[in-house]
C-alpha cells in the first residue's frame, strides 16, 4: 500500500526543486490547483496518467514519484499519525508490519480504524493488549470475540 | 370461591377443562379468569400444541412463547415455511433455542429480509458464522441494505474470505460500494484484482481508486502495463 502522505511530500519537494506553483503545475497537468493541493497533502492519490505525466515532467521514475523502492520511514513514537497517511498506519498495524503502542494508538483512532484493529486481535493477526480491555465500548468487546453472535 | 386464587392447585385436568370454557367464554373471560392467567399452570406439551393450533388459526402466540417448551417452536417454522403469517412471533424470540433462531434467519434471508413480521437484524445476536456472512452478501447484493441493516452495520462481524469476496464483486462491477468495502480487504483480494484487471478482465474496474491500496510489485506492473498500451 501507498502512504500518500508521503508521495504528497515527494510531489511538492519536486515542485519546489522546480520553483513552480501549485497553479503552474495544474495548468502543466490540465487539473484544477485543488487536485494538487489534495495530493501534496496526502488526502487523494494522482491518477495513473496523473503520475505518469508528474514523471515525464520532472524526469524522474513512477517508482520515485510514489516513492517505491523506497526504505519504511522510522515512525514517530509520540504520534504514529504526525505526516502520515492514516489508513497506510493502520493498514500497517493491522498486519503487525508496523510495531506500535497499540493501547495509546487505539485512543488516536476513529471507529472504522479501531474496528480494523480489533478485527486484526480477533484474528490473531496482532497480539491482544491487556490494557486495551478498559477501552473498548461494549460494541467493540463483541467484536474482539470474534463477532456479534452467540 | 375465587377461582384465580385456586389456579396453582388445580389438577391438570381440571385446568384444561377450565381453559375450554375461557376461550369459548364471551370475551375470553370466565369467572374473572383469562387464558393468560391459566399459562403459568398449564402442561408444556399441551401448551405447544395449543399454540400451533393459535397460530394455525391467525391468532397472536405472544403470551404463550415464554410457557412452552423450546421444541414447541419447531412446527411454527415449517408453518412460517410453508408460507403462514404468525402473529406475534417477533414477541417468542427471546425463547428460541440457537437452531430455531438460526433457521429463522435463514427464512428471513430467504423471504427479502423479513418474516411475519421479524426482521432479519432482530436474529442478528443468534446468527452463526455461515449466516451471518449469508446475511452480509445479501446486503452487498441488495446495494448494500437488506434485511433492516447496512453493509456498514455488518462489516466488523463478517469473515475475511466473504468481505474479500464482497470487495472482489463490487470492484470488478466498478460499484461504490467496493471503496467502503477496501480498508477491510486483504492483500490477497488486491493481488488478484491486479492480476485480472492485468489479464484485461475487469473493464468496469475503477484501477485509479485501488491501485494505491496494493503491494509495491503490483502498482509497477500496472504502471508498466498503462505505459505500454499508452
Amino acid at each position: 500500500m501507498i502512504d500518500l502522505v508521503r508521495v504528497g511530500e515527494k510531489i511538492a519537494a519536486l515542485r519546489a526543486e522546480r520553483s513552480m506553483s501549485q497553479e503552474e503545475l495544474a495548468q502543466k497537468l490540465y487539473v484544477s490547483r485543488q487536485a494538487v493541493s489534495a495530493w501534496e497533502v496526502g488526502k487523494s492519490a494522482p491518477s495513473i496518467d496523473n503520475v505518469i505525466e508528474l514523471a515525464r515532467l520532472y524526469k524522474v521514475s513512477f517508482e520515485e514519484i510514489l516513492c517505491l523502492n523506497e526504505p519504511a520511514l522510522t515512525l514517530s513514537k509520540h504520534d504514529l499519525f504526525e505526516g502520515r497517511d492514516r489508513a497506510y498506519v493502520i493498514r500497517g498495524v493491522s498486519e503487525g508490519k508496523i510495531q506500535c503502542d497499540l493501547p495509546a494508538l487505539f485512543h488516536e483512532c476513529t471507529g472504522d480504524e479501531r474496528i480494523l484493529l480489533l478485527r486484526a486481535i480477533a484474528r490473531g493477526r496482532l497480539p491482544f493488549d491487556e490494557r486495551l480491555a478498559d477501552k473498548l465500548t461494549k460494541e467493540e468487546k463483541v467484536i474482539l470475540e470474534g463477532g456479534c453472535h452467540r | 370461591m375465587n377461582i384465580k386464587k385456586m389456579l396453582p392447585f388445580l389438577e391438570e385436568d381440571e385446568l384444561n377443562e377450565l381453559a375450554k370454557k375461557v376461550t369459548s367464554a364471551p370475551g375470553g373471560v370466565y369467572e374473572d379468569v383469562t387464558f393468560e392467567d391459566l399459562l403459568p399452570f398449564m402442561d408444556e406439551d399441551d401448551l405447544g400444541a395449543r399454540m400451533l393450533d393459535e397460530a394455525k388459526a391467525g391468532r397472536d402466540i405472544s403470551s404463550f412463547a415464554s410457557f412452552v417448551d423450546e421444541d414447541a417452536f419447531w412446527p411454527l417454522l415449517k408453518l412460517l415455511e410453508q408460507g403462514l403469517e404468525i402473529k406475534g412471533l417477533a414477541n417468542a424470540l427471546p425463547f428460541l433455542d440457537d437452531d430455531e433462531a438460526d433457521r429463522l434467519l435463514k427464512l428471513c434471508l430467504d423471504h427479502g429480509g423479513s418474516i411475519s413480521g421479524v426482521e432479519a437484524k432482530d436474529l442478528l445476536p443468534f446468527a452463526s458464522d455461515d449466516l451471518m456472512d449469508s446475511f452480509f452478501l445479501k446486503t452487498v447484493e441488495n446495494n448494500g441494505s437488506f434485511g433492516g441493516l447496512d453493509t456498514e452495520a455488518l462489516l466488523p462481524f463478517a469473515s475475511d474470505d466473504v468481505i474479500d469476496q464482497a470487495f472482489l464483486l463490487m470492484a470488478k462491477k466498478g460499484s461504490a460500494l467496493a471503496e467502503q468495502y477496501a480498508p477491510f480487504a486483504s492483500d490477497d483480494a488486491f493481488h488478484q484484482l491486479a492480476k485480472e484487471y492485468l489479464s484485461g478482465g475487469c473493464p468496469n474496474l475503477d484501477i485509479e481508486t485501488f491501485y494505491p491500496f496494493m503491494d509495491e510489485d503490483d502498482i509497477k506492473d500496472i504502471f508498466k502495463h498503462y505505459l505500454r498500451s499508452h
